[in-house]
């Protein structure tokens, strides 16, 4: 898929469209209490991003929401307001064509819908059908896990991505949520989740291997909720990923995050993708890639850098 | 945003630089503050990628992206942070390097003095010329600070100062004459220096980084502490959290929790007392032993863990932190040969379980951190319920 086109007034329309709707008028799973068929992950192939005319140079950014507990405000306000921020800053930052995967992550001990496989896409439309498809649990355990590692799983083995395939170009994996990730899969939980049963018992390590063979794997972790700082949730995504475990103090910036992180990583100026952005939100930014937090400058030293 | 101290409890080469890392990785945004000592700690990290780095001019919370505040307690040496910088750097963790206005800056008067002193007394020292900072800092006039870096005029009277000071406490054994190259190509080094860090002062380091994770980096052990180690074989330094407490209280930082550290046996670089040598523990051979045998402290010395001072050392940190949590970190655990074994009271008692050994030291409030000298940085964490609850 991906063969739409990004259009800022088509969005700003489906915007003012969803301004008196409530959650549950646009996530229309929550009415039914169960996930969507289509982005029900039991027996997937493959989910694909492709060139087109259109899209010669097309970019796949997988993004897995985490709607356990409260976490389901960030998909929300991602339809609502801020799906526009991230088209944008990705176009205007040398990403003509990305193509993302709006896709969600539960628990797999105890959710129906442990992982929900969204689509690459491109439009405003279907980006903002693609989040709304998406149903919002809110479930999840008391234990500080859940199940990131699905993510890796589908990004690993069920993707095919023409940027990688045909041009060498890794994509972007982002994880978002609030706590860290349980760290294996049982053949009978696979089994049940995917529709297949693997040999042997997959672990966390090896399912973030093999997902950074095609994609540059981030983990931006929401700082504000009960896990706020909670050293056992922030070790193991530093020990996991290392630099590439990002930490969010203020949700409502994510769309900034995760298209200057995509920026940067591209090799556009830092500096330039900050000015951009509203001074609040790049103030979050920039503590969350760390550079320059708390901004040391000629003011506070008397020797500048 | 959180505050902790982690502290030795012996004689230093406890494990504060792998506690350091581990501590950073857990937090959100973390800062490492170096509070005691100075250039001559060693502090041993394994990187990402398996590389080894001892950190000494640099908090070891480098290869965590942490940054450094080198406070006004440290002695700074600008030669040893380029050098140490340089290394980083070309590692691919370029550090970020904060330091007060007011610290104390050695000299290369300092060093030779030092070597001078050391070459007739033996107290242990490493020979970098801490000792001999401290001692013109605190006791004589002749001071040199890091803020007068900037300004060539000054270094040069100062250093003029400092060379005839040290003519006169020698007593003719020490030329500044001879030394004059050397002190040339120190100063000519100094810019390069002040472009890699940041002077600041301390209130407005504090303000900037308002609401993060401060981790204070001890150096040395409690049992070299220069009140209450055992002189002469003291460091002149305030190995305890007192100096840590000091900056806490003025900036209004968090209450800090205290992480005592000690090794699963007892070591001691350079010579003093050391409890228990006459039995040493049975260790494996560790090629990767950061305590290698050099010309000013001699070979790594080694005892079995003595409850005793452990005690000790949590009695004499207790002035400074009372009614903060503390947390013992035994590390090092993979290389004994056979459980652990610690002396008290004379008596050579067995633990099977290492994190009963915290039973036996009513001060340690906290959890019991259990690590071990191979690189997988493992860390296993068991909490003393019943006790953290009455507490």
């Amino acid at each position: 898929m991906g063969y739409a086109k990004w259009s800022s007034d088509a969005y700003r329309h489906l915007r003012a469209n969803y301004a008196n709707k409530s959650r549950d008028d646009i996530f229309q799973s929550n009415r039914n209490h169960r996930m969507n068929a289509t982005v029900n992950p039991y027996g997937i192939g493959v989910r694909e991003s492709r060139d087109s005319a259109r899209h010669p140079n097309s970019l796949a950014i997988g993004v897995f929401l985490d709607v356990t507990g409260s976490m389901g405000r960030i998909p929300e306000q991602l339809v609502r307001y801020k799906l526009g921020a991230l088209m944008n800053t990705l176009t205007t930052h040398g990403v003509q064509s990305p193509h993302i995967m709006f896709s969600a992550i539960g628990d797999h001990l105890c959710d129906q819908a442990p992982l929900q496989a969204g689509q690459f896409e491109a439009g405003a439309g279907e980006l903002s059908h693609g989040l709304a498809n998406l149903y919002l649990e809110g479930g999840g355990g008391g234990q500080i896990q859940e199940s990131y590692l699905l993510a890796w799983l589908l990004a690993g083995r069920h993707t095919s991505i023409d940027c990688f395939e045909k041009r060498g170009q890794k994509g972007f994996l982002f994880t978002v949520g609030d706590e860290a990730s349980w760290e294996r899969l049982s053949p009978d939980q696979v089994q049940r989740i995917m529709g297949y049963r693997p040999q042997y018992t997959l672990d966390a390590p090896t399912l973030l291997r093999e997902a950074q063979r095609m994609y540059h794997v981030f983990h931006i972790h929401i700082n504000e909720t009960g896990y706020r700082n909670h050293p056992e949730v922030i070790g193991f995504w530093k020990s996991m990923l290392g630099e590439r475990a990002l930490i969010l103090d203020d949700h409502s910036a994510l769309a900034e995050l995760i298209a200057a992180t995509v920026a940067v990583v591209n090799g556009h100026s830092f500096q330039q993708t900050m000015a951009d952005f509203e001074p609040a939100a790049a103030y979050q930014v920039s503590k969350a890639l760390d550079r320059n937090y708390g901004r040391p400058s000629s003011t506070n030293s008397i020797i500048p850098l | 945003m959180s505050t902790q101290i982690i502290l030795g409890l012996g004689y230093g080469d406890e494990g504060k630089g792998l506690v350091t890392d581990y501590l950073c990785r857990r937090a959100a945004h973390p800062i490492v503050v170096r509070f005691s000592g100075g250039h001559q700690a060693g502090h041993t990290v394994v990187g990402p990628n398996g590389q080894r780095h001892v950190f000494s001019n640099i908090g070891a919370g480098t290869f965590q992206g942490a940054p450094t505040y080198w406070s006004r307690y440290c002695t700074f040496s600008p030669p040893a942070l380029l050098r140490e910088h340089q290394q980083l750097a070309k590692s691919g963790y370029p550090p970020k390097v904060f330091v007060d206005a007011l610290c104390p800056v050695t000299t290369p008067y300092d060093i030779a003095y030092n070597q001078l002193l050391e070459r007739s007394q033996r107290h242990g020292s490493c020979g970098v010329g801490f000792g001999a900072t401290i001692e013109r800092h605190t006791e004589t006039p002749y001071r040199l600070f890091v803020q007068d870096l900037a300004y060539p005029v000054v270094v040069e009277q100062k250093l003029q100062a400092i060379a005839q000071y040290y003519e006169r406490k020698a007593s003719g054994l020490l030329a500044p004459a001879d030394l004059q190259p050397e002190v040339e190509a120190w100063q000519g080094r100094l810019p390069a220096v002040l472009a890699l860090i940041h002077i600041t002062e301390e209130y407005r380091f504090f303000q900037l980084y308002e609401g993060a994770d401060f981790i204070f980096e001890g150096s040395q052990g409690i049992l070299l502490d220069m009140d209450h180690g055992f002189f002469p074989n003291v460091t002149r330094a305030h190995t305890t959290s007192r100096n840590a407490q000091a900056i806490i209280r003025r900036n209004r930082l968090s209450e800090p929790k205290i992480y005592g550290v000690s090794r699963a046996y007892q070591t001691r670089h350079g010579n003093g007392f050391l409890s228990n040598e006459s039995s040493p523990p049975q260790l494996a051979r560790n090629g990767r032993e950061t305590n290698q045998e050099n010309k000013w402290q001699g070979a790594l010395r080694y005892g079995t863990l003595d409850v005793d001072l452990l005690r000790y050392a949590l009695q004499c940190e207790a002035n400074y932190s009372a009614g903060q949590r503390r947390h013992l970190f035994i590390t090092c655990l993979d290389q004994l040969q056979s459980p652990l074994q610690a002396t008290l009271g004379g008596k050579l008692h067995t633990y099977r379980q290492p994190a009963l050994l915290a039973r036996l030291l009513p001060r340690i409030s906290g959890e019991v951190y259990q690590s071990y000298s191979d690189d997988s940085q493992k860390v296993e964490v068991s909490s003393l319920t019943p006790k953290a609850v009455a507490e």
